[in-house]
């Protein structure tokens, strides 16, 4: 059998072929995006990983602090922020998909529709840090807000960098796809669901774990 | 042209060297974990009293061998002018400029410890500003060597040739690199926990990954230039 045929058949061929376009066969198996982009992925949530164990070692050591200091939480705004990426995770997947079955003009819209989802959680982010600061709560006052801070806060940075990302890749979006345009789109909706997937995590860790 | 290629071969090395005499000199030190910034002048002059001899030998080469770092600097300068071509060499000029101001301020953290060390009778008020000084330059300001970091990332995304300088990896991997030196630019705000200057984000993950960046920095650029020079000597056989 040849060596292709056997890569097919067990779903590696993306390592040795050029990304096909138009949607995947049935049957046939790829990684969206391209290697580099999931390594990087996995780093960034390497870090995030230990972000987490570090609030729950911290968490168990002081457990008073953590939960009155949760109350303080608006999980209103949490909720929202959380229902916001989502919606705009589905967005950008439906773009991707939309994209390789050439239609470029739906996959900007849904692009810009994510965008607008992620502009609206940064919104809300702003005015949620803004009402802590006001009430005098700031990185200082105790650990809990030390990291609450600090992990929102540079999951916020990732935000961000994802909005500049998408803004980009919409651009490449109006673009007749093509095999690098396709991957474009895969690798930037990569990193979307990563933070994405990263809030999901974070949002019950400090909000609402009891 | 040989010589050209063994300097580029050694510039790319002196960065593998840099690590390897800059970080048993610094746990030798005793910076590894380094005094906690939460404690008072009193336990920072202990801490630098025991040894202050190692102190200014180790302070005194560091701030020699930092050249290295600048060497190391060149050669990936001439990776990214590879990439570039006949563009304007944005890539490559970000990435010098901030790699060569990584490494002044290096330089300048490490002159706060030979200062400490210099005259260790000092006050104690003194040798704490002294060692405040010197750790967050030396961990804080991670903004040089984010940029150059994010200028290798973008220079190897925007390779367009057959034969890419670097592998694409790279480019993630250099932007990944930039991620993690993020939250040790944070430093100032904290004195204990995993963010101050002896923590987990603030020192550990950021100087491992460091060590880690160079080294695998300096073996993709000693494999490009493989490849130049094997270009250039066939280009010449030709020509003749």
């Amino acid at each position: 059998m040849p060596l292709e045929q056997v890569h097919n058949r067990i779903g590696i061929h993306f390592l040795n072929r050029p990304l096909a376009v138009g949607a995947p066969g049935p049957g046939t198996r790829r990684l969206p995006g391209e290697e580099g982009i999931w390594a990087f992925v996995l780093g960034d949530m390497l870090l995030f990983a230990l972000f987490f164990g570090t609030f729950l070692y911290y968490r168990n050591q002081q457990p008073e602090i953590f939960l009155q200091s949760q109350l303080l939480l608006n999980k209103n705004y949490g909720a929202i922020n959380t229902l916001l990426l989502l919606t705009s995770s589905w967005f950008v997947a439906t773009a991707v998909h939309v994209y390789r079955k050439n239609n470029t003009v739906w996959a900007a819209r849904f692009l810009a529709a994510g965008f607008l989802c992620g502009l609206g959680f940064a919104i809300i982010k702003v005015t949620e840090f803004t009402e802590k600061f006001r009430a005098g709560i700031t990185l200082n006052t105790n650990d809990f807000f030390m990291y609450y801070f600090m992990f929102t806060g540079i999951h916020f940075l990732h935000v961000l960098i994802g909005l500049v990302v998408l803004f980009f890749i919409r651009r490449t979006a109006l673009r007749t796809p093509d095999a690098s345009g396709i991957r474009t789109l895969e690798n930037g909706a990569t990193f979307w669901h990563m933070v994405d997937l990263l809030w999901i995590v974070l949002f019950p860790l400090i909000y609402l774990l009891k | 042209m040989e010589m050209n290629y063994r300097f580029q071969q050694l510039c790319a090395c002196s960065g593998v060297a840099l690590v390897f005499i800059l970080f048993p000199l610094l746990i030798v030190m005793g910076f590894f974990p380094p005094p906690a910034p939460s404690e008072g002048a009193d336990a920072i002059v202990a801490h630098y009293a025991n040894d202050s001899w190692l102190f200014l030998f180790g302070g005194a080469v560091t701030v020699q061998v930092a050249a290295l770092g600048v060497l190391w600097t060149a050669a990936i300068t001439v990776q990214l002018r590879h990439i570039e071509g006949n563009l304007p060499p944005i890539f490559s000029l970000s990435q010098l400029v901030c790699g060569v101001l990584a490494n002044s301020v290096f330089i300048f953290a490490c002159v706060g410890w030979v200062v400490i060390a210099f005259r260790p009778d000092r006050a104690p008020e003194i040798i704490q500003t002294l060692n405040d000084w010197s750790f967050i330059l030396f961990l804080g300001t991670v903004t040089p060597l984010m940029g150059q970091a994010l200028a290798i990332g973008i220079a190897t995304f925007s390779d367009e040739s057959d034969e890419p300088v670097f592998p694409r990896w790279a480019g993630f991997f250099n932007c990944w690199v930039a991620a993690i030196f993020l939250p040790a630019g944070l430093i100032p705000f904290f004195k204990s926990g995993p963010f101050a200057w002896d923590g987990l984000f603030g020192l550990w993950l950021p100087v491992l990954v460091f060590g880690g960046w160079i080294v695998i920095m300096s073996f993709l650029v000693l494999s490009a230039i493989k490849r130049q020079k094997a270009a250039a000597f066939a280009a010449r056989a030709g020509a003749q």
